[in-house]
């Protein structure tokens, strides 16, 4: 079999198609012919270049390797009646929700499997609105969109959703967690950053603003090398907020107390690279730190010449974001005051505070020249970076990634098997290298074989649960293959030809009958047709319904249950951004972190190690908004869980543990959450009571009922079925006696064993998981 | 979703007969058994099932006793004579020398060597020396195996916190706790599989029993020394009567809501949970009933000692008895009961002699009472810091933070007891014999559990990643195991 195998004839995947073809060995001409042919791996690097013994690539690996599917540009051909040749040829393929389906379905009926049927509209706008906004829809909303009679129903709605605050507030979450966004340092002091929450404002309002993501990753990047001087734009600012992104990792700021700089930097600097491979790229960096990769195309040199785009980063906690106007008033307005001051300031040191006679005249000025030096303006400040200079420091690569020792200067460049020479940079200004920039506009590119895949599979994979890789931050051979590929190029092309819109990318997606299949459960309207049932036959060929013969259910993660149960209680407050808010959390796990014990004593010297607990309410907010502390996560959203915020995390575990029960059954915080709901609802029927009364049934009767009704159309999205009625009335009437028998009076025990039932409906399995 | 093929398949033809949640999640733990699948990937839905071990193991179960700050093993268990003589001497030039790959050690310490006030004395059959700090743990010469030749790879708490509980110097990766309970479950389905005990933790905070990047059933749990062994065990105290209604309720529509969704695990696995959670809450309420424990088990924890301090340590070595017997798989204390541990920058000796008061005699306790019990055998005990200290002065009769030479003992579980491996230099400085790096210590630990460290691994971002990094980078520690 040597003989049919030689380096020559790779790629693998060419030969297997092209074997069939060539029953006769005679026919080398032919294949030769056919593999000069093959497309660009990558355009701009030939094959021949890779297979020549010279380049480095196939110095390691030997012509192997090179057929990594994520390697070559996405491609899309025709698909009569959807996707025609002109299209293709003008690039003006575009995303539609109905091409998303015929991608679908051609591998659903290649595989003999049958579409679930759409869900009904009640389970399709709760699913859609925690999709989208990370929040329960209304009573309201829910019986709005039933009942619509008008057309496009659903499309207004993911309209109206897209265009939502709440929208913007979710989606950050998701790009939050693969930049591993925390609002401390991280080790053993582990401080706040008092900054650091303006990049998260800026991530929700980039996608509130459907900021298209080449930009969107341009400014991460390289945000101040986009702008020169001061900010003259909203846009600008946000530009230098974004380098936000270049100071998330963790710091260690004790690192220089013990000399241990050269570890430290090691570290920042490998975890700029990895983050930012895998962020963008999906492309495992961090895998070829100490040698060359183990299963892809990377050498270890490509980890540090990939680390040298980021060798001149400078933190800087003073970024000047006011606006270059706003700027000036503040300089005048300044320079004015230091006019006032100065001969005030002159005259003071003309005076002796030791003379008696001069000492009124001396408090007097001193008061003054305070007074006026409060009046100073300082512009606002980002927590950011810029490059420390022109030239930046050597970046050597590390023998078996060890910083001690450090062997051959490497220069900025890409994965050498896309190109092996070093990066071309330009300078923007004097004052930076211009090699972010450079690394920026490069991700951004449209050839970049990886960027548009990685994005939006991360999307389908919110909407759908898994991705369409379900590897979303490994597009190597150690990842998994996409399920879909043809799905997934188009998906990529056609989202870059929409100017990488993430709202239309959504719009496309939720659109599709893909989407709005039912997860399992029959529809409603299609109970009585047998027909229509989920198939037994889809479940047992593919039960891991990887094919989206229908919709997955979801769990909420842990932020989204937390929201949901404020939203539906009535206690979620809004919150107009800004610095984030500490919610309580016992002192006995506070005792985690000494770190925390030594500010809690005034120990850490202004540092801000500890925790700023604020009031209970005032914590009611969006989990997005509660700190994100390294050394303590909150443990209501611990446990459900929240990510740790050390790495990249592309895919929330959602594992299913006691300790979760517990928390949602028994924890003070989850408690007063069905506490407030029940008291809710209490007063709603007070302000009912005084309505038309109903024909039938008794007042009580009614009461109970309703309030039962209440609790699940706030809670579910849905009324409860006369069993659950039942089974619920049962739970009021026992409990209603047990707290009787207690000695609390009726009124007391009518609240206390409807709060019960809340509780009972919070800790469904439907309240986490949706449909 | 959990997407496990092999168990989900299972699953999906089992429920297609109908099981409740429960009993199949039981049911599957058992079949796991009879087949004798070794280090089977976890079940989603019971995920603290007991896994076989890779190869036979020696120890089942492990408390490791860590001691936060980084203890002058100079001053406990590292006797070195030279260091007496010496005493305000400079250090040997031949010493200073030395290029260290940690940095710092020096800057911070006075030219002047530093003894302690101790009396050092053989113990046992085994002549094991100790000084006269630890006078309890001392009549366990015979039964601890000495590792002196550990070093580190940072001089600073958290990254050396982070790299003796987790492997790694950067936060993030699942502690030694988490990646056991994964690779072999627990004994006991109705506690977790571990379980923590603290006043204070160690520097870093919760990242050090963090799961990392492994599924959030093997994160460690904490359990208190005082009052209710656990958070959220139970509910607030007016719903304690209506527990058990409000459960079924939940229950009965739970199981309603999965049988619509066939195929979905997850919701199975939920109301297994809760269950689980259930039972739980007597299960571990009993953990804490120190009161069934006899007067002379008391006493011999310190219980009662005016020292508070060593009272509540005591309590926790006590706990982490009750919670191995129960068969929980992994237990860790942290000595410290306020911010300072160990970490004796200035006044060395009050630092070692207060937190030696506080342990030595519970740690003792605790030793008795596993071998007492015939637990010991099965049980490995692990005393560690995340570093050493100078035998040189800093500022005012302190000690700096040393990674390149300290001590750690082991027993039990298999452990070749009364030796002692490796050895620093004359003055305790460096680990010259034998260096041995946390990552062998962690490799040690785990080959005892009959863990394969190579062949414990998740993905996780594209990577396998292992407890003891890249593959075969490590090797036991040499004769520890006789």
């Amino acid at each position: 079999m040597k003989l049919f195998r030689p380096r020559l004839l790779r790629p693998r995947d060419c030969l297997v198609f092209v074997l069939p073809l060539v029953p006769v060995l005679g026919c080398w001409a032919c294949l030769i012919t056919l593999i000069a042919a093959d497309e660009l791996a990558v355009p701009g690097v030939l094959r021949s270049e890779l297979s020549d013994p010279e380049h480095p690539v196939h110095q390691a690996f030997q012509g192997e390797r090179l057929d990594l599917w994520s390697l070559k540009p996405p491609r899309v051909d025709a698909v009569p009646g959807f996707i025609s040749a002109e299209q293709i040829a003008e690039n003006s393929v575009r995303l539609s929700s109905e091409v998303i389906d015929v991608f679908i379905r051609r591998q659903l009926s290649a595989a003999g499997l049958k579409p679930a049927p759409e869900t009904d509209r009640r389970r399709l706008i709760r699913r859609v609105t925690f999709d989208l906004t990370g929040l329960p829809p209304t009573p309201k909303e829910v019986q709005t969109f039933v009942e619509d009679p008008l057309p496009r129903a659903y499309e207004r709605l993911v309209e109206r959703l897209l265009a939502s605050p709440a929208y913007g507030e979710r989606w950050a979450r998701h790009w939050l967690d693969v930049v591993r966004y925390a609002d401390t340092e991280g080790f053993e002091r582990d401080e706040f950053r008092p900054q650091i929450w303006q990049f998260r404002d800026y991530v929700i309002r980039s996608l509130q603003q459907d900021k298209p993501f080449d930009q969107f990753l341009r400014e991460q990047l390289a945000g101040d090398e986009l702008v020169e001087g001061p900010p003259a734009t909203p846009a600008e600012v946000d530009s230098l907020i974004a380098t936000g992104f270049l100071r998330l990792g963790s710091w260690d700021s004790t690192a220089a107390i013990f000399q241990e700089e050269a570890r430290h930097r090691d570290q920042q600097q490998g975890d700029l690279a990895n983050t930012t491979a895998s962020a963008f790229l999906g492309l495992t960096l961090a895998c070829c730190q100490c040698h060359d990769h183990k299963y892809d195309p990377l050498l270890q040199v490509d980890h540090f010449r990939f680390r040298a785009f980021f060798a001149a980063v400078a933190p800087r906690n003073d970024l000047v974001i006011e606006l270059a106007a706003e700027q000036t008033v503040i300089a005048s307005h300044n320079a004015e005051l230091e006019q006032l001051v100065a001969p005030v300031r002159a005259e003071l040191a003309k005076l002796d505070k030791d003379k008696p006679e001069d000492q009124p005249r001396f408090q007097e000025l001193s008061t003054q020249i305070s007074e006026l030096e409060r009046q100073q303006r300082s512009p606002r400040t980002a927590m950011g970076a810029t490059d420390s200079g022109a030239e930046a420091p050597a970046t050597h690569l590390f023998y078996q990634g060890d910083y001690s020792e450090p062997r051959q200067e490497v220069a900025p460049g890409f994965p050498s098997v896309v190109e092996a020479g070093a990066a071309r940079i330009t300078a923007p200004r004097a004052e930076t290298t211009g090699r972010r920039r450079a690394l920026a506009e490069w991700i951004a590119s449209r050839q970049n074989p990886w960027t548009a895949r990685v994005f939006v599979n991360r999307v389908w994979q919110q909407h759908f649960g898994t991705g369409l890789v379900a590897s979303a931050n490994d597009f190597g051979f150690s990842g998994s293959r996409p399920t879909h590929p043809e799905l997934l190029d188009w998906l990529a092309v056609a989202w870059m030809n929409d100017g990488w819109s993430i709202k239309r990318l959504h719009q496309a997606i939720l659109c599709s009958a893909t989407y709005r299949q039912a997860s399992n459960e029959i529809p409603e309207h299609n109970r009585s047709a047998d027909s229509t049932r989920v198939p037994d036959e889809n479940l047992r060929r593919d039960p891991e319904n990887r094919l989206l013969w229908r919709q997955n259910v979801k769990r909420l993660d842990a932020e989204t249950l937390r929201d949901n149960l404020l939203a539906v209680s009535g206690a979620l407050r809004p919150y107009d951004a800004g610095k984030p808010l500490w919610p309580f959390v016992p002192l006995e796990l506070l005792h985690a972190q000494p770190g925390i014990l030594e500010a809690k004593d005034g120990g850490d010297g202004g540092r801000m190690q500890g925790w700023y607990e604020d009031p209970l309410e005032a914590t009611d907010v969006r989990s997005l908004y509660l700190v994100r502390k390294r050394s303590l996560p909150i443990p209501f959203l611990q446990v459900f869980d929240l990510p740790d915020t050390t790495v990249s995390c592309s895919r929330r575990e959602t594992t299913v543990v006691a300790p979760q029960a517990l928390m949602l059954f028994n924890s003070p915080e989850a408690v007063r959450f069905a506490q407030i709901l029940a008291t809710r609802i209490m007063s709603e029927k007070e302000a009912a009571a005084t309505g038309p009364v109903e024909e039938t049934g008794s007042a009580a009767e009614r009461s109970w009922e309703s309030r039962v009704e209440r609790v699940f159309q706030t809670a579910l999205s849905r009324l409860p079925d006369p069993e659950e009625l039942s089974v619920c009335r049962e739970l009021l009437t026992q409990h209603h006696e047990q707290y009787c028998h207690e000695g609390h009076t009726a009124d007391e025990a009518e609240r206390l064993s409807l709060r019960d039932l809340c509780r009972a409906v919070m800790n469904l399995n439907e309240f986490l998981y949706i449909d | 979703m959990q997407t496990f093929p092999q168990s989900r398949r299972q699953f999906f033809e089992r429920s297609a007969g109908g099981f409740a949640g429960v009993a199949l999640a039981a049911l599957m733990a058992e079949q796991g058994r009879k087949e004798g699948l070794h280090a089977s990937p976890f079940d989603p839905l019971n995920p603290l099932a007991e896994r076989l071990s890779h190869v036979a193991p020696r120890a089942k179960q492990v408390i490791f006793l860590f001691q936060y700050g980084g203890p002058s093993t100079l001053d406990l268990i590292d006797y070195k004579p030279v260091l007496i003589q010496q005493q305000g001497k400079p250090v040997p030039e031949s010493l200073k020398q030395n290029p260290d790959k940690v940095g710092g050690v020096f800057n911070h310490c006075k030219d002047e060597l530093m003894a302690g006030p101790w009396k050092w004395s053989q113990q046992g059959e085994s002549g094991l020396w100790f000084s006269d700090l630890l006078p309890h743990t001392a009549r366990h010469a015979d039964d601890l195996c000495l590792v002196h030749s550990m070093y580190s790879e940072s001089s600073n708490h958290a990254p050396a916190t982070y790299l003796m509980n987790t492997g790694a110097i950067l936060g993030g990766k699942p502690s030694l706790g988490s990646w056991v309970t994964y690779g072999l479950g627990s004994l006991n389905q109705n506690l977790p599989g571990y379980v923590l005990l603290y006043k204070v933790g160690g520097l870093g905070g919760s990242a050090n029993w963090s799961n990392g990047f492994l599924p959030a059933a093997f994160q460690g749990t904490q359990f208190r020394a005082e009052g209710a062994p656990a958070l959220n065990l139970a509910p607030p105290a007016e719903l304690a009567n209506v527990q058990r209604s409000t459960l079924d309720l939940i229950q009965r529509l739970n199981r309603r809501h999965a049988d619509q969704h066939p195929g979905v695990l997850d919701l199975d696995g939920r109301i297994a949970s809760y269950e689980l959670a259930y039972r739980m809450q007597s299960k571990a309420l009993d953990i804490g009933e120190l009161s069934q424990e006899t007067k002379e088990t008391h006493e011999s924890y310190g219980l009662n000692d005016e020292n508070s301090s060593k009272a509540l340590f005591g309590r926790m070595c006590l706990l982490s008895r009750r919670l191995v017997e129960k068969g929980v798989r992994f237990v860790q204390l942290y000595n410290a009961v306020d911010k300072l541990g160990w970490d004796g920058h200035e006044q060395s000796t009050d630092y070692h002699r207060r937190n030696a008061a506080q342990t030595d005699q519970p740690i003792a306790a605790l030793l008795a009472d596993l071998k007492q019990r015939g637990l010991l055998d099965s049980t490995l005990v692990l005393w560690a810091g995340e570093f050493g200290r100078t035998p040189m002065m800093q500022g005012n009769l302190g000690r700096n933070h040393n990674p390149y030479g300290f001590t750690i003992w082991m027993a039990g579980g298999g452990v070749k007891p009364g030796q002692s491996i490796g050895a620093t230099d004359e003055i305790g400085l460096r680990a010259v014999d034998q260096p041995q790096s946390v990552k062998n210590l962690h490799a040690t630990i785990l080959t005892a559990l009959g863990l394969n460290p190579d062949e414990l691994f998740f993905e996780s971002n594209g990577r396998q990643e292992r407890l003891t990094g890249v593959a075969q980078s490590w090797q036991t520690i040499p004769g520890v195991f006789g």
